[in-house]
C-alpha cells in the first residue's frame, strides 16, 4: 500500500515521490535494501504543550544487538493500531519509509522501474502515539522492541500535583476530551491488601478439598426463588456489550461462560443473530438506551436492568459515531455512524414504587421462570434502603457495583472519584436484606475492583453470593491494560471491531475458561481451609478481618467479629403480590379466570373489566390464557386502569374500551390495539393511557382515542403510534428506527433443546462464514453490506393530534434515534410543544404544525422551516390521512370530534396550505 | 412487624407506600377509601389518612391532638410536660380500640381536646397571641424534644390525622375510619408511602404530614432536601419530622401566608427552564428574577421527583416537579374535586360516587390550587393569592 499525505507528527510535509510501507515484509523482490535506519519522529509542539510521549518505545537495530535487532519486516507497523491523532491514517506508531535509489546511490523516482536497483529503508516511531499495550513488542519476530515509561514525562511535578495532575491540566488547556477506559488497578484500592482471612483450627478442621468433599464451589443457583439458573462457577463475566466487544472478543467470552455453566450478560448493545442459539445461555441487559429489537425476549436466560450510568455522572452513556457502524446500528434498530446517548436515569422507572411496577410487567411478559435483575451502583448512604426496595420489588438477583470496577469510556474525573468499595458494599447489602428476612429471596453479584482469587473469596465472605470479574476475562484475550477502548483502535481486537479477527474464539473461550478454574480451584482451597463444604458456607461468614488504615474498613470489620445472627430480623408477613406466582394468582382468582375464559366465542374473548372490580395481574393472565386457547382478538370493556395490559399477550387485536393503566402494551409485537372512551355508570371515562404506555414495543400500530400521559412510546422500535389527543413528558424518548428483517428472521425457539457441544459447532460454524466473508470482502466493504438492510427498515412513527387547551409536553422525543414524530395541532394552539423538544435526537425527524421557537428546542437539533420537499409533504400526507381515517370513526367527545372534522375538511380543501404550517426539526 | 423497627430502631427500615389521593368537596367517605386502595400496589406499608371536618370547630383555642407513645411508662410523664406548657386537656380517649393492640405492634395512641393558655400567658411565654401559631411553635418544640418517646402526630382544629405503619386497609380497620362516615368531612387526604429516604417508621415515616391546620401528601425524594431545609431554618422555621416532605409542605405553607400568587409560588418552588424565562414577557421576567434571586426564595426550589397536595385550611395546593418526574391527575366537577398520583384512582373514585368528572394531567411544574367555598372546590386563578 502507497502512502502519500501530510504527515503532521513532524510537521512537514512529505516527499512527492516518497513510500511509506504500511504493510509487512517482503517488498518488491527487485528492491534490495541498501540501508535500513531507525528514527525516532520528534513532538511536533514545542514549549509548555509539548507533553511528550508517556512511553519510550525503543527498537534495538542490528547493530545494537547482533542477531536481534530490528529487520525492518514492517511486523509492528501492521500490528499498532494506535493513532488518536490522526485515526484515519492506516498506521499507528510505527511507519516504515523507503527512499529508492539507483546504483550509484542516487535517489530515484520510485516508479521508475529501469532505475531502482535499492532501497533505504527507514523505521519512523511516533512515541507520542503509544499507550503500552505491548502489542508490537508481543508480535515483533526478532524481540527488537522495548516499550517502557518514558521518565521526562512521568517525573514532572510533586507527590500531589504529580505528571497526571499537569498533563491532564494541559490537556484540558488544550481542549482535548478527558475520558479514560480499563482503569482497573490503575488507582490504588482497599481490595487488594491489609486483608486477613481466617483459618480453621481443631474444633473445625481444615480439609482438602483435593480429595475431600470440601470447599465445593461448583453447584450453587443464581436467583432464589421461582426463577433459578444452576451455575457451576462462583465468578461470573460481567456486562460488556457487543459493540464495546468486537464480534470476536464477545463470542469468546460468551462461550469461555458457557463452558463455566455461568450466565453470560451481554451488557446493553443487545447481541449479535449469530448468537441466537446460546441465547438459552444469555442474560440480556435493559441499559437506560434500549438499545436493540426488544424481540424473542423469552428465549433468554433472563433481563438486567442497570440503573444509573454511575461511570459517566450526570453525563449519560455514549457511543460514539464512529463505533456506532452500519452492523451495530442494525442489531440496535439505531440510525448508523450517529453518536448515541444512554441518558444517566432509566427513565421508566423514576422512582421505588415504580420497580415492582417494571418487575411484574416483565413478569407479565417473562413468566415466573426467567430471571430479573438489577445493576446499581453503591451509593454513599441509601444502600440499605436501594437493595431491600430491589428484593421487595421482586427483582431475582441484585449485581453491586462497587468504585474500584472498570468501565469502557468513562470521564477521568469520575474515575478517580469513584465509589465505595466492593467489600464494604456487599455487607451492607447483605446485612440489610438479612434484616428484612429478605435475604433468601434473592442472589447478590458483586463486582467491580475484583483482582484475584482472594479478593473474590472475601467478596464472598462479606456477604456476595456471587463475584464478578470483567476486566480480567479480557486478559486472556489479550489485554494490557493499556486503556484506549474508547477509542477502537484496541490492537489486540478486543475492543476494536476492525481488528477483531485477531482473537481465535474457540481459543480464547478455552483460556478464560482455564482462567476461572484456576481462581475457582484457589477460592475452594480456601474454603477448605475454613473447613466449609460448600458455597453457602462461605457466603457472609465474614471469616476475614481488616487491618489496614481506612477507617471505615476498620470501623466495621477491624474491631470484632460479626455476630451470627443479627437483632431483631423482621420476617415477611406479607405476601406482596409482585412476589406471587402466577400459579398462585390463578389460584386466588380462579372463578374469575375460568368464568372469563368460558365466554370464549371463536377466536375473540370479550372481557368486562368492572373498572376496578378486576386486578391487572388477573386481566393479563386471562389474556394469556385466552391467547394459549386460540383467542386472537381481546375486547375489553370499563377498563379502570389496570396495569401491563396485552404484555405477554399474543394477539392480532385488542380494544379496550376506557383507562389503559400503567406500562400497557408494553413489549407487544405485531399486534392491533386501539382504545375507546366509554361510560360507567354514570362516569364517563376516557381512552386514555397512562404512565410509560407502548414502552419497547413492535406492535402494527396502536390508537390511543384520548390523551397520553408521560413516556408514550418510549424505546418503541417499529409500528404506528396514533394519538387523538396530546400527552405529558418524555413522548417517545429513545424512539428507534425500525425493525430490521435480521430480528424479524431470529428463531432461538428451534434451539432450546441443544446441548452445549451442538451450540459451539453452531456457533463456531457461523463464525467461519462470517470470517469468510469479511477475509474476501475485506472489513470496509463487508461493512457497508448492512446499508441496504438499513434503509429497508421502517421506521417507528408518532402522530399526535393534540386537545384545545393542552398540547405536548417537554422532551418530546429525546434521544430519539431514527423515530418521527408528527404533532398535528388540531385544534391550532399558539404554542402546541414545551421544552427540550427532540433535545439529544440522533436521528429521525419531528414534524410540528404551528409555532416552535428556537428556545423551545433542544441540544443538538435544528428547525426546518416550510416543508419543501416532496417526499416530507407525501409522508406527512398519507400519515395525516391514516390518522383522520383513524379518529373520525371513533366518538371521542363533540367537541372534539367536531374539531377533527373541520382539520379533516380543510385537509381535502387547502392540504398545501396545510401543510406549509409545519414545521421540521432534524438533528444537526 | 414490630413497633421498635417502624420507630426507628437503629436497624429501622419502614416499608411503606406512595400513592396519593385527595377528594374534596361533596364525597362519600367509603368510595374514596376504597378508590385509594386501588394505589397500594404503588408500594407497601405506612398509610394515613387526614379528614377535614372530622372534628366539630368548637374554638379558636381548641384544638385536636392525636399522640402516640412509644413507651406507655411515659405517658404521665409527657402529658405533665403539655400541661407545664399551660394547655389544658379537656379530654382524653384512646384512638385504638384494644383489641387491635393484639393484632397489630403499635404504639399508644390517644386523642386529647387540648385548649392553649390564655393569650398573655403566651405571650409571656413565647412572645405569641395567636392559638394557631403557638400551636405550631409548641408541637414541632415536642415533636423534636421527645422525638424518641412521643410525637404529636395531629394538632388541627377540625382535622384529624390517621396513622399506621401498616397498609391502607389496616389504617382504616384500626381507626375504625369509617365510623366518621356520617361526619361534615370537606376533604379527605390519602397516603400511602414507600420510603425513599431512610425515614424512620411510624416516628418518620407515614402521610399526611400534619400540623395545626396545615396537612400534606408527597409522592417523590428531593434532592434539595438539604437546601430547602436550610432555608427554612434561616427563617425560624423548624421541621418536627425533618423529611424532606415536610419541609416542602412548610414552604408552601410560608409562601401562603407570605402573599405570593400561585403563579409567584410556583415559580419559586417549581422554577422553570432557563429557555422559558427567555421566552417570559419583561415584566414577568423581572418579577420571576427579584424573586429567584432572593437568597431564602431561591433555596426554595425543588430538585427532584414530585407529586404533592398540601391542604391548608380551606385552600388545597398541588404540584409536580418540573421535569414532571411523577405522574398527576386531577378530576373534577361542580361538587367534588379528586387529586390523585394516577388517572385511575380519580376514575375509580368517580366511578364509585357516581360522578362524572372532567379529568385532566395538569402540565409538568404546574401549580394548581383549589379554596373550599361551603363545601364546594373552586379552582384558583393564577392570580390568586391570600389577602387576610
Amino acid at each position: 500500500m502507497e502512502y502519500q499525505k501530510d504527515w503532521p507528527m513532524s510537521g512537514k510535509k512529505l516527499p512527492e515521490n516518497l513510500i511509506v510501507q504500511t504493510e509487512g515484509f517482503p517488498t518488491e523482490a527487485h528492491k534490495l535494501i541498501r540501508r535500513t535506519f531507525i528514527v525516532h519522529d520528534e513532538s511536533k509542539k514545542l514549549g509548555m504543550h509539548n507533553i511528550g510521549a508517556e512511553f519510550r518505545v525503543k527498537v534495538t537495530s542490528a547493530e545494537e544487538e547482533p542477531g536481534k535487532g530490528c529487520i525492518h519486516c514492517g511486523t509492528c507497523v501492521i500490528e499498532c493500531t494506535h493513532n488518536l491523532e490522526r485515526p484515519d491514517l492506516p498506521f499507528g506508531v510505527f511507519w516504515v519509509e523507503e527512499i529508492p535509489v539507483d546504483a550509484e546511490g542516487n535517489r530515484v523516482q520510485p516508479d521508475d522501474d529501469e532505475e531502482v536497483i535499492f532501497v533505504d529503508k527507514i523505521l519512523h516511531i511516533n512515541q507520542d502515539e503509544c499507550c503500552n499495550c505491548k502489542r508490537c513488542v508481543k508480535e515483533c519476530p526478532t524481540g527488537a522492541i522495548q516499550v517502557y515509561e518514558e521518565r521526562d514525562y512521568h517525573s514532572i511535578g510533586c507527590e500531589l500535583t504529580d505528571h497526571r495532575v499537569i498533563n491532564s491540566a494541559l490537556k484540558r488547556s488544550r481542549g482535548l476530551p478527558m475520558v479514560g477506559s480499563a482503569h482497573h488497578g490503575a488507582l490504588p484500592s482497599k481490595i487488594t491488601s491489609e486483608w486477613l482471612i481466617d483459618a480453621a483450627e481443631i474444633l473445625s478442621p481444615q480439609r482438602d478439598n483435593r480429595h475431600e468433599y470440601a470447599g465445593n464451589m461448583h453447584e450453587a443457583y443464581l436467583g432464589k426463588r421461582r426463577a433459578r439458573m444452576k451455575v457451576a462457577s462462583p465468578i461470573f463475566d460481567v456486562n460488556q456489550s457487543y459493540g464495546s466487544n468486537s464480534h470476536e472478543a464477545f463470542m469468546a467470552r460468551m462461550m469461555g461462560s458457557i463452558k463455566l455453566q455461568r450466565p453470560f450478560f451481554t451488557g446493553e448493545g443487545f447481541i449479535h443473530p449469530d448468537f441466537q442459539s446460546a441465547f438459552q445461555h444469555c442474560i440480556i441487559q435493559f441499559g437506560s438506551g434500549g438499545y436493540g429489537p426488544w424481540v424473542e425476549l423469552d428465549k433468554f436466560a433472563g433481563f438486567d436492568i442497570k440503573y444509573g450510568q454511575d461511570a459517566k455522572k450526570g453525563k449519560g452513556g455514549r457511543l460514539n459515531g464512529p463505533k456506532n457502524d452500519l452492523e451495530i446500528a442494525l442489531l440496535r434498530c439505531v440510525e448508523a455512524l450517529k453518536t448515541l446517548t444512554a441518558p444517566n436515569p432509566q427513565h421508566l422507572q423514576y422512582s421505588i414504587e415504580e420497580l415492582p411496577m417494571r418487575v411484574e410487567t416483565l413478569r407479565a411478559l417473562l413468566g415466573d421462570h426467567k430471571l430479573i435483575g438489577a445493576d446499581v451502583y453503591g451509593t454513599a448512604w441509601n444502600y440499605r434502603e436501594i437493595v431491600v426496595a430491589l428484593a421487595k420489588a421482586g427483582f431475582d438477583y441484585i449485581t453491586i457495583k462497587g468504585g474500584d470496577g472498570s468501565t469502557g469510556a468513562a470521564h477521568n474525573v469520575d474515575l478517580q472519584n469513584r465509589g465505595l468499595n466492593t467489600v464494604y458494599l456487599a455487607h451492607i447489602a447483605d446485612l440489610a436484606l438479612r434484616q428484612e428476612g429478605l435475604r433468601e429471596n434473592v442472589s447478590l453479584i458483586a463486582e467491580g475492583g475484583i483482582m484475584d482469587s482472594f479478593a473474590a473469596f472475601l467478596v464472598l465472605l462479606a456477604g456476595a453470593d456471587f463475584v464478578g470479574m470483567g476486566m480480567r476475562q479480557l486478559h486472556p484475550l489479550g489485554c494490557t491494560l493499556c486503556q484506549r477502548c474508547h477509542t477502537g483502535q484496541c490492537a489486540w481486537g478486543i475492543t476494536s471491531r476492525r481488528y477483531g479477527d485477531r482473537i481465535d474464539p474457540e481459543h480464547g473461550s478455552n483460556q478464560i475458561y482455564e482462567m476461572n478454574q484456576s481462581w475457582i480451584h484457589d477460592m475452594e482451597g480456601l474454603a477448605a481451609g475454613l473447613g466449609m463444604s460448600t458455597l453457602a458456607d462461605v457466603v457472609g461468614s465474614r471469616r476475614f478481618r481488616y487491618h489496614g488504615s481506612d477507617p471505615l474498613l476498620y470501623e466495621t470489620f477491624g474491631k470484632k467479629e460479626w455476630k451470627s445472627q443479627l437483632d431483631h430480623v423482621i420476617p415477611p408477613t406479607r405476601g406482596f403480590s409482585v412476589l406471587k406466582t402466577e400459579k398462585e394468582s390463578y389460584d386466588e382468582n380462579k372463578s374469575c379466570i375460568e368464568e372469563n375464559l368460558s365466554r370464549i366465542s371463536g377466536d375473540t374473548l370479550e372481557i368486562d373489566v368492572g373498572v376496578d372490580k378486576m386486578g391487572s395481574k388477573t386481566l393479563n393472565l386471562i389474556m394469556k390464557e385466552a391467547s394459549k386457547r386460540g383467542v386472537e382478538k381481546f375486547v375489553l370493556r370499563n377498563a379502570g386502569g389496570q396495569r401491563f395490559i396485552g404484555t405477554g399477550v399474543k394477539a392480532k387485536e385488542i380494544h379496550v374500551h376506557g383507562l389503559s393503566g400503567n406500562n400497557s402494551f408494553s413489549f407487544t409485537r405485531d399486534v392491533k390495539i386501539t382504545t375507546y372512551p366509554t361510560t360507567a355508570g354514570k362516569t364517563r371515562i376516557q381512552g386514555n393511557v397512562q404512565v410509560g404506555v407502548a414502552n419497547t414495543s413492535n406492535p402494527s400500530e396502536i390508537n390511543i382515542s384520548g390523551e397520553v400521559n408521560d413516556l408514550f412510546a418510549s424505546y418503541a422500535v417499529s409500528g404506528k403510534f396514533r394519538v387523538a389527543k396530546g400527552g405529558g413528558v418524555r413522548n417517545l424518548l429513545l424512539f428507534k428506527g425500525g425493525l430490521p428483517e435480521i430480528w424479524k428472521e431470529v428463531n432461538p425457539a428451534k434451539y432450546e433443546d441443544w446441548t452445549k457441544e451442538e451450540i459451539y459447532d453452531e456457533l463456531l460454524l457461523l463464525y467461519q462464514k462470517r470470517k469468510a466473508k469479511i477475509e474476501k470482502m475485506g472489513w470496509d466493504h463487508y461493512i457497508d453490506t448492512f446499508g441496504s438492510l438499513l434503509a429497508d427498515r421502517i421506521p417507528p412513527v408518532g402522530i399526535f393530534g393534540l386537545d384545545k387547551d393542552k398540547g405536548m409536553g417537554d422532551y418530546f422525543m429525546e434521544y430519539a434515534q431514527g423515530g418521527i414524530g408528527i404533532l398535528l395541532n388540531l385544534f391550532d394552539l399558539p404554542s402546541p410543544i414545551g421544552f427540550y423538544a427532540c433535545s439529544g435526537m440522533s436521528a429521525g425527524a419531528s414534524y410540528i404544525r404551528g409555532q416552535v421557537h428556537e428556545k423551545q428546542l433542544g441540544v443538538g437539533v435544528r428547525k426546518e422551516g416550510t416543508l419543501i420537499r416532496e417526499e416530507d409533504r407525501t409522508f406527512l400526507s398519507n400519515e395525516i390521512k391514516e390518522f383522520i381515517d383513524v379518529f373520525t370513526k371513533i366518538d371521542i367527545d363533540p367537541e372534539y370530534n367536531s374539531q377533527l372534522l373541520h382539520f379533516a375538511n380543510r385537509f381535502e380543501r387547502e392540504r398545501e396550505e396545510l401543510l406549509n404550517e409545519f414545521c421540521k426539526i432534524v438533528p444537526v | 412487624m414490630d413497633v421498635r423497627t417502624f420507630s426507628g430502631g437503629e436497624e429501622g427500615l419502614p416499608p411503606g407506600a406512595c400513592g396519593l389521593l385527595t377528594a374534596i368537596g361533596q364525597f362519600k367517605l367509603g368510595s374514596v377509601l376504597n378508590a385509594a386502595q386501588c394505589l397500594q400496589y404503588r408500594g407497601r406499608t405506612g398509610a394515613g389518612l387526614t379528614l377535614k371536618g372530622v372534628y366539630p370547630y368548637e374554638a379558636d383555642n381548641l384544638f385536636h391532638f392525636h399522640i402516640m407513645f412509644r413507651d406507655p411508662s411515659m405517658i404521665t410523664e409527657l402529658e405533665g410536660v403539655l400541661e407545664n406548657w399551660g394547655w389544658r386537656f379537656e379530654g382524653k380517649n384512646p384512638l385504638i380500640q384494644k383489641k387491635c393492640y393484639n393484632e397489630y405492634d403499635m404504639p399508644k395512641m390517644f386523642h386529647y381536646r387540648v385548649t392553649t393558655p390564655p393569650a398573655e400567658d403566651m405571650l409571656y411565654t413565647d412572645q405569641i397571641s395567636d392559638p394557631m401559631m403557638f400551636i405550631r411553635k409548641k408541637v414541632t418544640e415536642f415533636n423534636i424534644k421527645y422525638l424518641d418517646d412521643a410525637r404529636i402526630f395531629s394538632s388541627g382544629q377540625d382535622t384529624g390525622t390517621f396513622l399506621t405503619a401498616f397498609q391502607l386497609d389496616d389504617t382504616i380497620k384500626v381507626f375504625d375510619i369509617y365510623q366518621y362516615s356520617d361526619r361534615n368531612l370537606s376533604s379527605v387526604q390519602a397516603h400511602m408511602r414507600w420510603p425513599t429516604s431512610s425515614g424512620r417508621g411510624l416516628w418518620w415515616g407515614p402521610q399526611p404530614i400534619a400540623l395545626g391546620n396545615v396537612s400534606g401528601t408527597h409522592n417523590g425524594h428531593l434532592s434539595s432536601d438539604k437546601s430547602n431545609a436550610m432555608a427554612l431554618e434561616q427563617l425560624g422555621i423548624a421541621l418536627h419530622v425533618g423529611t424532606d416532605s415536610e419541609a416542602l409542605f412548610k414552604e408552601i405553607n410560608y409562601l401562603v401566608y407570605g402573599g405570593y400568587t400561585l403563579q409567584e409560588m410556583e415559580w419559586i418552588i417549581s422554577r422553570k427552564f432557563p429557555n422559558e424565562v427567555a421566552l417570559m414577557t419583561d415584566e414577568d421576567r423581572e418579577r420571576y428574577t427579584e424573586l429567584t434571586a432572593d437568597p431564602i426564595l431561591n433555596r426554595f426550589k425543588i430538585s427532584g421527583p414530585t407529586t404533592a397536595i398540601v391542604q391548608i385550611d380551606d385552600l388545597v395546593v398541588a404540584l409536580t416537579d418540573r421535569d414532571h418526574l411523577r405522574p398527576f391527575t386531577i378530576g373534577t366537577n361542580d361538587r367534588i374535586t379528586l387529586l390523585a398520583s394516577e388517572e385511575r384512582a380519580v376514575v375509580a373514585a368517580a366511578f364509585a360516587m357516581g360522578e362524572n368528572v372532567k379529568i385532566f394531567n395538569p402540565d409538568a411544574g404546574k401549580l394548581v390550587a383549589f379554596k373550599i367555598n361551603n363545601g364546594v372546590p373552586e379552582r384558583l386563578a393564577y392570580e390568586w393569592k391570600k389577602t387576610a
